[in-house]
């Protein structure tokens, strides 16, 4: 048999770890919402916590639903995609695509955890301080590198239409991340 | 590159000035201890199955 009829051995694992990640943050950032509904309602529902507080929980809730549980599905849909349109495990192996996975996760949970303790920029949806800002622009480089390496790399000839639109989400993101969250800090040591 | 991420964490953790930081620094570092020891498992565990014939890592 030739090599362009051997099956393809896509790597699905790191699309099914992106996909059990949308399930989990849409719950959580609905329930939030609720949380946050209910306070509206009833801002004695707060319990009188600094954590638990409006402003704090706000934030949690739009990143949540866009950043977590959106992002989260953009990745593993274009990680899916891509393999099965380019013919071709995704650039980089399972490492890279791991980090990107994991990476992506350690942001969500570590801008989450500033937001409550109080940590913002004060921008929205830019609301991570300039250390995890640093972080999600390592992720998303690898991110790029793995996707457009993927392309490069294909064994088909056309690079379908759903890759230019990922590889634009993947450029406008970039830049918008870069430009809305251009920051002198203070010192190294202070967030 | 995980081992530098784990030294960066650690070194913000060390010189830190306020609570985002020093949370920050260790939970990166703590990442890339559990993320590099991911990846060792992950080199056992192919070498096996590859020992094995079985190769049937996604």
């Amino acid at each position: 048999m030739s090599d362009r009829l051997q099956p393809v051995r896509y790597n699905d694992a790191v699309v099914k770890k992106f996909v059990i990640a949308t399930m989990f943050w849409g719950v959580v950032a609905f329930l939030v919402g609720v949380v946050l509904a209910t306070e509206l309602a009833w801002p004695a529902a707060n319990l009188g916590l600094s954590f638990t507080n409006f402003g704090r929980l706000r934030p949690v809730h739009t990143s949540g639903a866009i950043f977590a549980f959106g992002g989260s599905a953009l990745l593993g849909t274009s990680f899916y995609i891509v393999q099965r349109t380019c013919r071709v495990r995704l650039f980089g192996g399972e490492p890279l695509a791991n980090f990107v996975f994991w990476g992506y996760q350690f942001f969500i949970v570590m801008a989450a955890l500033s937001y409550t303790m109080g940590f913002s920029q004060g921008q929205e949806y830019a609301e991570p301080e300039w250390h995890l800002d640093l972080w999600l622009t390592v992720v998303w480089v690898c991110y790029g590198i793995i996707f457009i390496g993927t392309i490069l790399m294909r064994e088909e000839p056309h690079i379908y239409v759903a890759n230019w639109f990922y590889m634009a989400f993947i450029l406008t993101i970039a830049v918008l991340h870069i430009g809305n969250n251009l920051a002198m800090p203070v010192s190294l040591f202070t967030a | 590159m995980m081992a530098v991420f784990g030294l960066i964490g650690l070194v913000l953790a060390a010189g830190a000035t306020d609570n985002g930081i020093y949370i920050f620094g260790l939970c990166l570092a703590g990442f890339a201890i559990v993320f590099d020891v991911g990846l060792i498992r992950r080199h056992y565990d192919k070498a096996e199955a590859y020992r094995r014939g079985e190769n049937r890592h996604v």
